[in-house]
């Protein structure tokens, strides 16, 4: 791991993430004690990306069908037979265990007359096409056709499902449609020295769909920064320190970066007038007991008072170790040891281009934006759950994926505890910046140095691809 | 344990084993019917009509679910794939085209 690197772009004054990790109760992982954040630049960031069916087609081409993408969960298909269906801009794959040790990915498509193979998930023994009853075993390779005298010219030894690379990675599975990629461990770089937290060992406890009216990258953007909280989320400054957020971003590292966001401490915006007893009592509000059953948010049980700070303590203490305490009580892990940062704040990677997961002790959120066919003004959102088994040896099934109407509110989905109403505000904002986009006469948007140097970082991996 | 499955209208009678499915008890005692796939849920040639117990077939699960929404029938545990249909007690089904093989 890299040393703490004093250079780089300006800082918010105040406290820094490293100035709370220097006072956390518990040993911080040396993981978050990394923090690196290279210039990569101030200049504008053109929106024709955002905006243009064009850019949206050339993006398929140029990226997607290159790069190492999230498809789905090993727990999703543990049986033989068992298959998801992974489908980006116009392509679709089927995901399939073909061995109890191995996956495939297959291009979805009857090499017939062109069917698609498959339109959903489940466990099959062979894909048949629907259309003619061509057919293929689960290794790739082709059965005899039907009406085998017909099709003389058809050898079903060049007749296998064309295929897609596939990786694993603590649980989850990786395609690339690219023969040539570099391997799925180069790609990621440094990448799993930092990510520490056992997704292996969770499960998924909620899987959220929906379809959202904005460009794919217009939806990642607004979760990769916090310096949006002062407008979009004013409700959580008092206890949300946003504009000192640390943003770790290396030039040489372009598949990778991550931020953290203290929780339980005031923003800078707010802090001259916040006292700690403000930070705790609305760190509670809003906090919902149902979430706190999926092992995030943390709620005062019925009946009992808010928790006192002892004189010269923090509200930051009390709620690391209130929630400590309660992960404790609804999983059977062992939280003494567990530093105040893992159970309280954001920390949030990006792995280019469609995983985006939390880590911390608490359940594990991961995001995924991705296009929505080839259409530049909609994205496909998902939110998904990883959380600890609450029993020792237990390991529930996945949920399915719920898919939710675009216009339903996240709010009116209990699992998502405060969650659901923040979501809510930042999706307010989307289809407005993607109407806008188009409406701006300027030939792109203006990124901060430092706040915003996911940002930059991720769309200037984008263009890496694009320009390859 | 055994269950016997009467087949209409050529009145057959499969013995079908505990956890067999009707289609593997009708190749095993000799019997021929109709399929593209073999056996394996994908063709839905082997389907059924349930006339009488239908309250010992085995529930539908998602493949044979598709299979049957794919022949544009109900999902009323009255049409079935043979090739997924197990009981738990004597069933009549309607099944044209099932004859014993010829003896080689």
């Amino acid at each position: 791991m890299d040393d703490t690197s004093e250079t780089g772009p300006a800082r918010c004054p105040g406290p820094s993430v490293q100035d709370y990790l220097d006072r956390d109760s518990r040993p911080v992982p040396k993981a978050l004690r990394f923090d690196h954040n290279d210039h990569i630049g101030s200049e504008d960031v053109d929106a024709a990306r955002f905006t243009s069916r064009a850019w949206a087609e050339r993006e398929m081409e140029q990226v997607w069908r290159r790069v190492w993408q999230f498809a789905c969960l090993e727990s999703e298909i543990p049986e033989v037979g068992d298959h998801e269906i992974y489908e980006i801009g116009d392509d679709s794959l089927i995901v399939v265990r073909t061995a109890p040790e191995e996956i495939r990915a297959y291009v979805n498509v009857c090499l017939h007359r062109g069917r698609k193979l498959r339109t959903s998930g489940g466990n099959v023994g062979e894909f048949r096409c629907p259309f003619h009853g061509f057919a293929w075993n689960l290794d790739g390779s082709m059965q005899s056709p039907p009406c085998a005298w017909d099709f003389p010219h058809v050898s079903p030894e060049k007749f296998s499902l064309p295929e897609a690379q596939v990786a694993t990675w603590r649980g989850f599975v990786f395609i690339n449609m690219d023969p040539y990629a570099e391997s799925f461990e180069s790609y990621r770089g440094t990448f799993d020295d930092y990510y520490i937290w056992p997704l292996e060992n969770r499960y998924k406890s909620l899987h959220i769909a929906k379809v959202l009216p904005c460009n794919w990258k217009v939806a990642q953007d607004a979760f990769i920064e916090s310096f949006h909280v002062i407008a979009t989320h004013p409700q959580m400054l008092p206890w949300l320190a946003d504009a000192n957020s640390q943003y770790d971003v290396m030039a040489d590292q372009p598949n990778w970066n991550r931020m953290i966001n203290i929780q339980g401490a005031p923003s800078p915006h707010v802090a001259d007038s916040v006292t700690e007893e403000d930070v705790l009592e609305t760190f509670y509000d809003s906090r919902a007991f149902y979430a706190a059953a999926q092992g995030r948010d943390l709620v005062i049980q019925e009946g009992d008072e808010l928790p006192s700070i002892p004189p010269g303590g923090t509200a930051r203490q009390v709620l690391a170790q209130r929630m400590r305490d309660q992960l404790a009580t609804t999983s059977h892990q062992d939280f003494s040891q567990t530093a105040d940062t893992e159970l309280l704040d954001a920390i949030n990677y990006l792995l280019f281009p469609n995983f985006n997961p939390w880590g911390g002790a608490k359940s594990n959120i991961i995001y995924r934006f991705r296009p929505h066919g080839l259409d530049p003004d909609s994205c496909t959102a998902e939110i998904i759950f990883m959380s600890a088994p609450k029993k020792p040896g237990e390991m529930p099934p996945p949920v399915k994926i719920r898919w939710v109407p675009g216009d339903m509110l996240f709010a009116d989905i209990p699992e998502l505890g405060v969650l659901g109403p923040v979501f809510d505000q930042d999706c307010e904002n989307l289809p407005y910046v993607q109407q806008g986009l188009k409406a701006m006469r300027k030939p792109g948007i203006t990124l901060s140095n430092y706040q915003e140097s996911r940002i930059r970082h991720f769309n200037q991996t984008l263009d890496q691809w694009m320009n390859k | 344990m055994t269950h016997t499955v009467a087949v209409r209208p050529s009145d057959v009678e499969i013995e079908v084993r505990d956890g067999e499915d009707l289609f593997s008890a009708a190749q095993r005692l000799g019997y021929r019917w109709p399929t593209v796939c073999g056996g394996k849920g994908t063709c839905r040639t082997c389907f059924v009509q349930v006339e009488e117990g239908v309250e010992n077939c085995s529930p539908v699960g998602p493949l044979e679910r598709e299979g049957i929404e794919a022949l544009r029938r109900p999902v009323d545990g009255l049409t079935r794939l043979a090739c997924r249909l197990r009981v738990e007690g004597p069933v009549t089904v309607t099944k044209r085209g099932v004859r014993r093989r010829p003896q080689e």
